[in-house]
């Protein structure tokens, strides 16, 4: 009894392995062999750009209804590190690509070029105004190496938003102009000691313009240094170890770089290297070039004494130090904050609502703009390509804008928008963008930025001298570079 | 019989080639080879250049010391409140012992990601911690890059972090442990006249001596392993002052920014990762038997 009822058990078991093998076979036919009903696109959309590519897949899919999207949400490390790895499994888990501009180089390679797509799918070039892109950042960060690989969805460049209630208030303007005299002689010292122009102290509060006027005015809204100041911060600023430290030196070096002085030691601005490089490809900054990388190192550190705790301070604490009327100015600010400071910020920030100025980062303003492009992994390269060209229409730029302050890459939008926003469009945003300081945009990329976030922070938290930091700095980048 | 079973097993040991063994012999063949997603179209064989690349990495090397004097720093910290707060709990004179039990168990229940976000704010230079600071005279310190005016300190920011969050694991197993202890050996040793001290030194710490070296075990191999808040609070900064091993195997293989950035540097730097672990946990079960012997 007992040895026929083992045999039944025995039995019994070898019929459920065997309908269980056969159920996971079955729905693993059903799903890789059955056609889907629709095609559907996953698109990466990073950090502030999102909503406004949300919001356009959601009119995509109404004027494509056989085309689904999955807009993925990613903050700009989590995005990056994603689609680099995802290169890697060549799996195409992603079909539409975004890229920080300095990425141009690492994603070129694993993107669709524009042109292939054209002649394997022309049914589906619903976008031919590429005479209308802004036709210095379509060149650098749209191509490489000749072929068009993307297109440019969000033209951000760095801008500066101040408290102008403050700025224009007689009284402080008062206050200031007392106590630049009181200071005149420490003021210079101080200009003098980064390398500035003592004789281009501003002696008038006005809009920051360049580094002596960040210097000054920082200082004499930073109560640490001047205790009538109306805020505690003059400056406020990112020194936490992130790749925000590439483009904030890159801002403070571009001012010698672009000098008669910095054009003739090293030489024309060349791409892919940009402002931080010499003609030749090699870092700019080398000590045995010019000091002037150590003392733009040096600057930076003194500028992040206008804040009291400038390492533990990244993006978001600098919006809310601005935000909530702590800080004067976010001098290295973004474009894309517009949304945040002007037009939302009666909900996001009511304590400064209405009495924040917008203009351009004191100095030179340094280009980010973000692309889109196909995955040359894509399933469904077609599809995604047609999402592209739809995020580069009039209309969705529009859109961008709107919800998310993604600055226009195209002409006539600026043109149709600037009278919305006068003083800011055109004078501001087109205007720095049409002049940047341009960061390196080598496959390597992201190696250069670890390498200039260690040291610069090492640096500035007084574990190295500037001058070692940058030596360090130089080989490193070098060795990177394999120069 | 020995057919169903053998049939009943082949599920398990297949996802164990799948998840484990495949993985880890992938691991050990990566480490000779040279992989960048971004840049490589395929792996390519470079035998012992990243072994090379290692002895000269002084990153990697300052990662691993670190990683060290983290574990150093957060482990006997653990051990040593555990024991006093399961001490204090397991006292006869002590109310509210549920309620207290609960309340530590908090910060072993909060995911990582809010302990980082929250401790960020504590840390903050106008958050609660430089407030209470302020409160008593003394200035407020950035927490996170220079606590009293040496990077290196931010070390031991996060070591409170880390002490605050698994101190109470410890705690609660030694609860278990001290609650577990027969009563007739605490009134044989009240009737011969022992003191509370004598009562938990000759009496309940010999009978938890075995808890004690499984948290002392569990818990530094959990220290080798800190990511979580580096992370969330310091992202390895300032400089590379909280970088540890794991946190530098991240930026190697996962982000790519590093120096060397690449799957097969980062596969050999897992495996140094595993070494060290197996020779700290060999260290400690060799002590626990010398304990033995010497009991026995």
């Amino acid at each position: 009894m007992n040895r026929n009822y083992k045999k039944a058990i025995t039995k019994v078991q070898a019929v459920i392995i065997v309908i269980v093998i056969v159920a996971i076979l079955a729905a693993g036919a059903y799903y890789f062999l059955m056609p889907p009903a629709k095609v559907k696109i996953r698109i990466v959309a990073i950090a502030h750009a999102a909503p406004g590519m949300k919001a356009i897949a959601e009119n995509f899919v109404k004027d494509y209804p056989n085309i689904e999207t999955e807009v993925l949400l990613f903050d700009w490390e989590t995005g990056r590190d994603k689609q680099l790895h995802e290169f890697a499994t060549k799996a195409g888990e992603y079909d539409v690509l975004m890229w920080d501009c300095i990425y141009t180089g690492a994603f070129a390679p694993h993107c669709y070029p524009v042109d292939d797509l054209k002649a394997k799918y022309p049914d589906a070039e619903i976008f031919k105004d590429y005479a209308d892109f802004i036709p210095t950042i379509d060149r650098q960060y749209a191509h490489w190496e000749g072929k068009r690989i993307g297109y440019v969805h969000c033209a951000n460049v760095m801008s500066m938003f101040y408290r102008k209630d403050l700025l224009e208030d007689p009284s402080i303007q008062a206050k200031y102009k007392k106590w630049v005299a009181d200071h005149l002689d420490e003021l210079k010292a101080l200009a003098s000691k980064f390398k500035l122009d003592p004789t281009k102290i501003p002696t008038e509060l006005t809009i920051p313009k360049t580094l002596e006027d960040l210097l000054v005015i920082g200082r004499f809204f930073t109560k640490k240094y001047n205790p009538e100041s109306p805020t505690e911060i003059g400056n406020t600023i990112m020194a936490m170890k992130t790749h925000t430290i590439h483009w904030e030196y890159c801002w403070l070096f571009a001012p010698w770089r672009h000098s008669p002085e910095g054009m003739a030691k090293c030489g024309d601005i060349v791409l892919p290297y940009g402002d931080m490089f010499t003609k030749d490809g090699l870092p700019a900054f080398d000590p045995a070039i010019t000091d002037m990388g150590i003392k733009v190192l040096e600057l930076f550190k003194e500028l992040t004494t206008y804040e009291p705790a400038p390492m533990e301070t990244e993006w978001s604490q600098c919006m809310d130090l601005l935000g909530t009327g702590k800080a004067f100015m976010w001098a290295g600010s973004w474009a894309s904050t517009f949304i945040d400071f002007i037009e939302k910020a009666p909900e996001e920030y009511p304590a400064i609502a209405g009495k924040i100025g917008v203009a351009p980062s004191p100095g030179m303003c340094v280009d980010g703009t973000w692309q889109v492009g196909v995955s040359k992994y894509s399933k469904h390269p077609k599809e995604a390509w047609l999402y592209c060209q739809y995020l580069m229409s009039k209309e969705s730029q529009k859109i961008a804008w709107e919800k998310a302050s993604s600055f226009p890459s195209r002409i006539s939008v600026i043109e149709e928008l600037a009278p919305r926003y006068p003083g800011i469009f055109k004078e501001t945003f087109l205007a720095s963008l049409l002049k940047p300081a341009i960061r390196d945009f080598v496959p390597e990329d992201p190696e250069l930025e670890d390498s200039i976030a260690k040291w610069v922070t090492d640096y500035v938290a007084g574990r190295v001298d500037a001058e070692t930091a940058i030596r360090e700095l130089t080989a490193e980048w070098k060795r990177i570079l394999g120069k | 019989m020995r057919r169903s079973v053998a049939l009943l097993i082949i599920p398990t040991l297949v996802l164990l080639l799948a998840l484990v063994i495949y993985p880890t012999v992938y691991l050990w063949c990566m480490m000779f080879f040279s992989y960048h997603p971004a840049r490589d179209p395929y792996p390519i064989f470079v035998g012992f250049k990243n072994f090379e690349i290692l002895i000269t990495d002084s990153e990697a090397i300052s990662s691993i010391s670190t990683m060290l004097i983290l574990m150093g720093i957060t482990v006997p910290s653990q051990i040593i409140l555990g024991i006093i707060l399961a001490t204090l709990f397991s006292l006869r004179g002590t109310y509210g012992k549920l309620g207290l039990k609960v309340l530590i168990l908090i910060p072993m229940m909060i995911p990582a990601v809010i302990i980082g976000i929250n401790w960020r704010m504590i840390f903050f230079s106008h958050g609660p911690l430089n407030e209470i600071l302020n409160s008593l005279g003394i200035p407020p310190q950035p927490w996170l890059s220079a606590p009293f005016g040496n990077p290196s300190y931010t070390l031991f920011s996060l070591a409170i972090l880390d002490i605050w969050q698994w101190t109470p694991f410890v705690t609660l197993a030694l609860i278990s442990g001290i609650e577990g202890v027969p009563k007739d050996l605490y009134e044989a040793a009240s009737l011969d006249g022992a003191s509370e001290r004598q009562i938990f030194r000759y009496v309940s710490l010999p009978m938890i001596k075995g808890i004690i070296v499984i948290m002392l075990l569990l818990r530094t191999i959990d220290s080798l392993r800190i990511f979580d808040i580096i992370y969330m609070l310091t992202y390895g900064g300032p400089g590379i002052v909280t970088t540890t091993l794991p946190f530098y195997i991240f930026k190697t293989g996962f982000t790519l920014m590093s120096l060397n950035p690449g799957y097969g540097y980062a596969s050999l730097l897992s495996l140094i990762l595993l070494a060290i672990s197996l020779c700290i946990s060999t260290i400690i079960m060799k002590i626990i038997r010398i304990e033995k012997l010497i009991w026995e």
